[in-house]
């Protein structure tokens, strides 16, 4: 520790120099910023030029001046549901590769009909005899490895547990769906997963949005992202001040933490990319992703939704829930809070479930392959 | 998700010969109360017991109940904190009186516990008149360690209502029962019969 404890004065040192640098950067961006506003249409162009042969991630406007905040409306009844996932990946020395998704829920009415309701429904995977796969299976697609996506399988589940539930409450009245993360399961365009998984998720994805996005009914939804670091709006405003992305503001939240007051929103952006085969390009227009900020404390939160929840009657009552659930949970969704209460695999329960595993595999006469490393991990003998 | 008929009585998520501990699937404001006589009618035998405790928290004890509301009723803090009865649970500590087997009543232990799970119900007055009429369930009752004198007063209190008419030669009976048991101790004695007539 004295070996440390005597390099931490130059790395503060460092970050103090950063931070200073970030003032000016600070004062480019803001001026960007408002020539954008003044000349949005034109601000655009210039970014959807720079976008050319570029995968990194840009912003766009979306009807709204990008240096413009909203306070939040009044919290307004409804219901809130939120969906969460955890999981047990596969371990390649249990006896048999094997996975345990979870997935959490909370259902809360305020001053609507219904009850409320907290729960969660775990499954083992595979469901089917693992393949070793075939073309295109990614570089690591063999049973027990990342080849059966099992974070893809989550992010699935929990969006098609929290549809069907926002779907069901809407009989009392208007209901605000929230998730964790990302609007959009970015793993799907990832090659490490087999494409076979990529396919079906896909097509599950298709479906969900499809029930998600249907009539006028009072249906808010939103993926909450607490302390993003997505970087789209500052590499969009390093374009229009014609610096570096690289080398300019590290992430979204260090321009709008300074423009947003206490419960304040930013101005709505388009997610952008010219990557291939993006996530965004193989869903319907109208779930692809705007996104804004949401100031919550100290927290810059980004908060994603689908183009057709970006009404101005959606958006406020997302923006004006968000608070209040904030509000009611030390700066994050009380909905999302108590989904993920539900969703956790406790280490305990990790072990159980290992316990449990190793058991039915030896009264089957199945046993993993002797691990010399892992042994001694358990013993640590002296 | 949405509970199922019936899914208000609570179930047994402890079992013992001599009490068994029910839980009801949420927190319910008004539970069996205190010395009310209830029956598990689940297993080979209906097994009577009485109600010696009531517990309501958090099913989680990593998660305490924050005290919470500022000026609100316990009500309105539920109403505007909807997450907060999912996560309570009320628990209720039986002591064993007796059971019932084909036509006949036994004050006496059961042959065995009631099965987990089993459904905890109201005994009817006919069941409570049947296993109470003599008076032979408070040798169970004061030997429990669960059952001080205010669970005893309460469980006599109980049956005398289903007594109906017969509520006061019961209760007399009753007295007189635990003047025999409790001829050791007249303090005790005295402190049920004063919880009996309150």
């Amino acid at each position: 520790m004295e070996l440390l404890a005597g390099e931490l004065a130059a790395l503060v040192e460092r970050h103090r120099q950063r931070a200073a640098a970030l003032d000016a950067t600070l004062a480019a961006a803001n001026n960007a910023a408002r020539a954008w506003a003044n000349d949005p249409a034109g601000g655009d162009a210039r970014i959807r030029a720079a976008m050319a042969n570029n995968p990194a991630p840009y912003a766009t406007t979306f009807g709204e001046p990008p240096t413009a905040t909203f306070a939040a409306p009044p919290f307004a009844p409804c219901t809130v549901v939120a969906a969460d996932g955890s999981s047990i990946d596969p371990d390649r020395v249990a006896p048999v590769p094997c996975f345990v998704i979870n997935t959490g829920w909370a259902v809360l009415p305020y001053r609507v009909g219904g009850e409320a309701a907290l729960g969660s429904k775990p499954w083992v995977g595979p469901r089917e005899a693992a393949s070793d796969g075939g073309e295109d299976d990614g570089e690591d697609a063999s049973p027990g490895g990342r080849g059966w996506g099992v974070s893809l399988l989550r992010d699935i589940e929990e969006r098609e547990t929290g549809i069907h539930l926002a779907r069901e409450r809407l009989v009392h009245g208007p209901v605000v769906l929230l998730f964790d993360g990302t609007f959009l399961p970015w793993d799907l365009d990832s090659r490490r997963i087999a494409a076979r998984v990529r396919r079906q998720v896909m097509q599950r994805l298709l479906d969900a949005l499809a029930l998600l996005a249907t009539g006028d009914e009072p249906l808010s939804a939103g993926a909450y992202i607490s302390g993003s670091r997505s970087g789209d709006v500052a590499t969009s405003l390093a374009v229009l001040a014609g610096q570096d992305p690289d080398r300019w503001l590290g992430a979204d939240s260090l321009f709008f933490a300074p423009l947003l007051g206490e419960g304040e929103r930013s101005a709505l952006f388009r997610a952008r990319s010219e990557r291939g085969q993006t996530v965004e390009q193989q869903v319907p227009p109208e779930s692809q992703v705007a996104f804004f900020y949401l100031r919550t404390g100290g927290d810059i939160a980004r908060v994603e939704l689908p183009l057709w929840a970006a009404t101005p009657e959606r958006i406020d009552r997302l923006h004006a829930t968000l608070i209040d659930q904030c509000a009611r949970c030390d700066g994050y969704p009380r909905a999302l809070q108590e989904a993920h209460e539900q969703a956790v695999i406790s280490g305990g329960d990790r072990q159980q479930f290992a316990r449990l595993l190793e058991s039915e595999a030896a009264r089957q006469r199945v046993f993993a392959a002797a691990n010399g490393k892992q042994t001694s991990k358990r013993r640590r003998a002296v | 998700m949405t509970p199922g008929p019936g899914s208000e009585a609570p179930r047994v998520v402890e079992a013992g010969l001599r009490s068994f501990t029910c839980a009801y699937e949420r927190y319910v404001e008004q539970p069996f109360q205190l010395g009310q006589v209830v029956a598990v009618r689940e297993g080979p035998v209906t097994i009577l017991g009485c109600i010696a405790d009531t517990a309501s928290g958090p099913e989680d004890p990593g998660r305490p109940l924050q005290a919470q509301g500022g000026a609100l009723t316990a009500a309105e803090v539920f109403a505007e904190n909807p997450h907060i009865r999912p996560l309570l649970r009320t628990r209720l500590t039986i002591a064993a009186c007796g059971y019932i087997s084909g036509e006949g009543a036994l004050a006496l232990l059961p042959p065995s516990p009631p099965p987990l799970l089993a459904r905890v119900e109201p005994a009817t007055d006919a069941e409570v008149v049947h296993a109470t009429a003599d008076g032979a369930f408070l040798a169970l009752l004061t030997a429990s360690p669960l059952c001080d004198d205010a669970v005893i007063a309460a469980a006599v209190r109980a049956a005398a209502n289903a007594h109906g008419a017969e509520a006061r030669d019961f209760t007399v009976r009753a007295g007189k029962e635990l003047a025999r048991l409790l001829k050791a101790e007249p303090a005790r004695l005295s402190s049920i019969l004063r919880g009996v007539t309150a």
